[in-house]
């Protein structure tokens, strides 16, 4: 199995692979979003209790479930490089925290502007919201300290350590709602038994996460894709790709 | 399994572990502080300061809503079904604002004079589907026949 892992992630397998699978990703992303959107907008009844104004979620929901999904998978990313020094993985992991800072980003962004109206506050300093925040700062130090570190043995055992410290924020995010009081509302789609949502709008959000997984999964594509060739540059193969595209 | 390979498992699973531990008793020790409100209940046995800005959450208890005329001002009573702190608010409430309806008061705690409000948010729950009680989910009628 691990021979298997190996084949696949060798720099010259995995760059083949993202070239071949990217525009696959990016257009069903695309489809995914149109029709999302014209299930979110229009299919969509409004709420019993917000009205027009929960559309909101079909954006918010899927934006935090990535921002936690980014850094699961920046972890273990992390950790693969470091235990079996794995180049792909490295590269995942590099790829992943600014994308994931993105996503965190666009959670708060959403979440104020749907709080404003529902809960009468941009803002709450409740355990929720807060560890969100901290989410965002944990990403930016990630990318900070990845950049200020040079590319050896040492710093990816920095980096492995790192995330993993942070990583233990991810289960507070997910459970503060049920472990403190907040202004925040518990889960509504990853709990245990039925989702709280009507049919007639279960549809829109699936749709809306399908469409921001595949592309996020599109995202680090292309950045894998530009990380491998500059890591690659000096290699044959390398040469001849670039040899045959001019 | 190589020597070095399974000292660096060690270390991620050493991090990860302490990691975990140091965030539970950061967290254990902090668990009061954390809340954003006191439930009335909760208040009455902190009993803050009258100058200490204070949260207060749960639920608008039915039947108690008095609106004075010609002004903003408005009383309520704040209940988690334990205990209810009468709530002195004047300025516009939230839209979702009505009986039964959780929420959240930013003001002082005046003791026996009750909670004077400064702010008032309202909280929403997970549940979301189209007005109309026929499609709610079995379980949350239950809870409407329940109140």
């Amino acid at each position: 199995m691990w021979s298997w892992i190996h084949r696949l992630g060798a720099p010259k397998r995995s760059f083949f692979l993202c070239r071949r699978y990217r525009p696959w990703f990016g257009c069903l992303s695309f489809a995914l979003f149109a029709f999302g959107l014209y299930e979110a907008l229009w299919v969509a009844p409004p709420d019993y209790q917000q009205g027009e104004v929960y559309r909101v979620l079909f954006i918010h929901v899927p934006c935090a479930v990535l921002s936690l999904a980014c850094y699961m998978v920046m972890t273990l990313s992390e950790v693969f490089a470091y235990i079996w020094s794995l180049t792909i993985a490295g590269i995942i992991a590099r790829v992943l925290a600014p994308l994931g800072l993105l996503f965190t980003g666009l959670t708060l962004i959403t979440g104020s502007l749907w709080g404003r109206p529902t809960w009468g506050t941009y803002w709450i300093w409740d355990a929720r919201l807060t560890s969100e925040l901290i989410l965002g700062f944990i990403y930016l130090g990630v990318i900070g300290l990845r950049s200020a570190l040079p590319k050896t043995t040492q710093a990816q055992r920095i980096m492995a350590v790192l995330t993993c410290i942070g990583a233990v924020n991810i289960p507070i995010i997910h459970y503060s709602v049920q472990w403190w009081h907040t202004l925040h509302q518990g889960a509504t789609l990853l709990r245990w038994g039925t989702p709280q949502m009507d049919v007639s709008m279960l549809p829109a959000l699936l749709l809306c996460l399908g469409a921001f997984i595949t592309f996020a999964i599109w995202w680090a594509m292309s950045e894998c894709e530009r990380e491998l060739l500059l890591l690659k540059r000096d290699t044959q193969w390398v040469k001849e790709w670039l040899e045959r595209r001019v | 399994m190589s020597v070095s390979r399974q000292r660096r498992i060690r270390v991620i699973v050493i991090v990860f572990v302490a990691a975990i531990a140091i965030t539970a008793l950061a967290l254990t020790a902090l668990r009061h502080n954390i809340n954003v409100y006191y439930t009335p209940h909760e208040l009455v046995k902190a009993d803050p300061s009258t100058t200490q800005l204070t949260r207060l959450g749960g639920w608008v208890m039915p039947g108690t809503v008095k609106h004075m005329s010609k002004s903003t001002e408005v009383f309520f009573r704040v209940t988690d079904h334990l205990a209810s702190v009468e709530v002195q608010y004047s300025g516009l409430l939230p839209s979702l604002f009505r009986e039964n309806q959780g929420i959240v008061v930013v003001g002082y705690w005046m003791k026996s004079k009750g909670f004077r409000a400064t702010q008032v948010l309202a909280k929403h729950d997970a549940n979301y589907h189209p007005p109309g009680i026929s499609t709610l989910p079995a379980s949350e009628k239950e809870n409407l026949n329940a109140r």
